[in-house]
């Protein structure tokens, strides 16, 4: 069998090493582990902006699209009122079959 | 055989002085560990307030994080969002920690004046208040967002005046920290200068909102959800099950295994998003019902209005009531302006039930309904009484002009042919008293009394509406699909895809339905009751319809009336049914004289909104072609 000769201060230096190197390892592990959970938080409130702002933009994309509005915009910007007689000028004397 | 084989080490023998440096050690060992000791009690006990810090250690490592569930939206039959949950931004700022060099940015960004601002943080400074909700309500594609953003990044140049000695030489310096003197530098005020974020000092929080595109359009139908965002009325109260979803509870222990916290929670329970309801309303024609509704009501002074236009599947395209608030305006609340009254209130529904009572008398082969048969009017009946203004049209009138008319005598003299069983019975296919189940927490399924209890003036005044019925306007609509499916009366449906056990049910012939589809057809025509109800180049069929109203029990005292107009377009294959109701119009006006007052009925009132709706309807709705013959 294999018999390594060590002595007791090199056996101790190895633990003594190992326990450090192992100590800062776990750290850094930890540190990832945070990390990576970090960043899931992150992505997860993204996701969760992103879909809000897709809602937000169904809803204002409805709100234009709602009768109210385009009324409004026809009339007031458009000048898309109904036809009044005043419209067809002083000469116009009779009843308009649109 | 063992595997490592130690060396004894040299200078293991005493060394000189062995037992003062044990004690040495030992001393050390006893201080360091009185000290930490010490330490250790008197943090936990001594100088935190609050909290211990075990209990903190402990809360710390055990963390229940709370994920709240989306509400699902509500949506139209195109898939238009009618109901959502906005994420708003809240700007939030410390005035204990805003330094003067920031407010120029901050202002710009915020786009407010500087002096404003600056006055706003000075008076909470004042009170020593750490909190100013700056800005409220701000949609994630608000500019003032971006801006808020980039100042964060900023670096200002923060100058800050602190009293403090001139520097002294060197040598002062030793002499004084030996002793040999002091002096100290002249008295001066120090003057800091640095580049620094704004950090801490800005915050921006997060609300939702549910938000409403239709406003008030669509708020009786939907209500709202209440402050604890769960639905007070409508749909969002009859659906909060499946609306609201279950908030993800998960718990973090962080004692044992960090690895496990993060990625293999202890999950209370599961997050589970609200999902969404897609209605089977059309926006547009909601909105065209909603506009035609409420210009009516402001015009004939009525205390309220309401519509229902159904496609002939039976599902709801619109239902509309007026007076209604905007629910995105928050300050506004008045419960009536919430009430569906389509589905709420039972109401008798006058003249419009004369076409079912014809119907089931030409179905039976008690009438013909042709042009040559006539229907004797010359004699009274019950409290009927025959007079001139009965007999206008003639002592005999045909079917067709008693509907054109709205003649009363001459529907219960029809309906003298008929018995009460097979009225009760018909009127119950119908679907008249029974339950619509389309929102059941608001729905009033009306009433008809068994026929067995009726007495004869009840039976006739049933066959124009009065008497031994109540309804909603839902079911008074969903009677009239019978012209739309050949004599079947379909089930209604508001939300897409969720099954219906109601089956239809076959009323009525084909023959005789099609029959009486023809002479509605004449009632909306120029000789007809519901000459308002015309549309230049369509064919429209429907019938008015008047009640005094019941307040209480009792008819109103001032003789206040309902109104109603149940029609459908195109006459053949009809593809909207609309039934709309004005409870107590006060002012109606002459047709060729506008300006001409004359009193409320449904033909001067609600055959207008039925009018005005279905004109925009149709002229949207190029499957259906211009009539020849309109």
């Amino acid at each position: 069998m294999l018999s390594v000769r060590i002595s007791q201060l090199q056996f101790n230096l190895v633990l003594f090493v190992s326990i450090i190197i192992l100590s800062l390892l776990s750290i850094v592990w930890h540190h990832q582990i945070y990390t990576l959970y970090k960043q899931i938080k992150y992505s997860n409130t993204q996701h969760h902006q992103i879909i809000a702002l897709n809602k937000q933009l169904l809803s204002e994309h409805s709100q234009i699209m709602n009768g109210d509005e385009i009324k409004t915009h026809a009339i007031n910007t458009l000048g898309m009122h109904e036809a009044q007689t005043k419209d067809f000028g002083k000469w116009y004397k009779g009843n308009l079959a649109l | 055989m063992s595997l490592f084989q130690f060396k004894s080490l040299p200078g293991l023998e005493r060394v000189q002085g062995y037992w003062r440096r044990q004690g040495f050690v030992k001393f050390i060992f006893v201080a360091l560990f009185s000290i930490f000791s010490y330490q250790a009690i008197s943090i936990s006990n001594t100088h935190q307030p609050g909290l211990s810090v075990q209990d903190r250690a402990h809360n710390q490592a055990n963390k229940v994080q709370i994920n709240s569930a989306r509400r699902g939206d509500i949506l139209d039959r195109h898939g238009n969002i009618l109901a959502s949950s906005r994420l708003l931004k809240r700007v939030i700022l410390d005035p204990m920690l805003i330094d003067p060099a920031f407010i120029p940015g901050l202002a710009q960004a915020l786009n407010m004046n500087e002096a404003e601002l600056s006055a706003l943080l000075a008076k909470k400074r004042k009170i020593k208040s750490r909190y100013l909700p700056i800005k409220k309500n701000l949609t994630l594609t608000d500019p003032i967002l971006d801006k808020l953003t980039d100042f964060k990044k900023q670096r200002v140049e923060v100058c800050t005046t602190k009293p403090g000695h001139a520097k002294i030489s060197l040598l002062d310096k030793v002499l004084n920290t030996l002793g040999v003197q002091s002096v100290e530098g002249e008295k001066i005020m120090i003057n800091k200068c640095a580049k620094k974020r704004i950090g801490q000092a800005l915050a921006l929080r997060q609300d939702t909102q549910r938000y409403y595109p239709k406003s008030a359009s669509m708020a009786p139908l939907l209500g709202r959800v209440n402050s604890e965002n769960k639905g007070g009325s409508g749909i969002e109260a009859e659906f909060e099950n499946i609306l609201a979803g279950v908030d993800g509870k998960k718990h973090l222990n962080f004692t044992n295994n960090a690895n496990n916290a993060y990625f293999n929670p202890h999950i209370k329970s599961e997050l589970l998003h609200g999902q969404n309801i897609e209605l089977t309303i059309d926006t547009d024609i909601q909105y065209h019902a909603y506009a035609a509704i409420k210009k009516s009501v402001l015009k004939h002074e009525a205390d309220s209005g309401s519509a229902i236009i159904l496609a002939p599947n039976g599902e709801v395209l619109a239902m509309v009531n007026y007076p209604a608030d905007d629910p995105n305006d928050k300050s506004l609340y008045n419960p009536s302006h919430y009430r569906n009254r389509v589905l709420s209130d039972k109401v008798e529904p006058g003249s419009t039930m004369k076409p079912f009572t014809m119907l089931l008398a030409l179905d039976q082969g008690k009438i013909t309904a042709e042009e040559d048969e006539l229907i004797d009017v010359s004699k009274s009946i019950g409290h009927l009484r025959t007079n001139r203004e009965v007999r206008k049209y003639g002592d005999a009138i045909t079917v067709k002009k008693i509907l054109q008319k709205s003649h009363n005598l001459g529907t219960v003299n029809v309906s003298e042919r008929l018995s009460k069983e097979d009225m009760y019975s018909t009127w119950s296919k119908l679907g008249f008293s029974r339950p619509l189940s389309l929102v059941p927490s608001i729905e009033n399924s009306g009433s008809l009394r068994h026929y067995e209890s009726w007495s004869l003036a009840d039976k006739r005044t049933l066959s124009f509406g009065h008497g031994p019925m109540e309804t909603n306007l839902a079911q008074l609509a969903k009677a009239y699909l019978v012209f739309a499916n050949e004599g079947s009366v379909m089930p209604l449906k508001l939300v897409k895809n969720m099954p219906s056990y109601e089956q239809s049910t076959q009323v009525f012939s084909k023959e005789s339905t099609h029959k009486i589809a023809g002479l509605l057809d004449a009632v909306a025509s120029w000789k007809g009751s519901g000459y308002r109800a015309r549309i230049k180049g369509y064919n429209v069929a429907g019938k008015t319809g008047t009640a005094e109203m019941v307040v209480n029990g009792k008819y109103h005292k001032d003789g206040a009336k309902r109104t109603f107009f149940t029609g459908f377009v195109p006459v053949k294959n009809p593809k909207y049914i609309m039934a709309v109701r004005l409870d107590y119009p006060k002012k109606c006006y002459v047709y060729k004289r506008p300006d001409l007052k004359n009193k409320c009925e449904g033909s001067n009132s609600a055959a207008m909104v039925f009018n005005d709706t279905m004109k925009r309807v149709l002229t949207n709705d190029t499957a259906i072609k211009l009539s020849a013959n309109p």
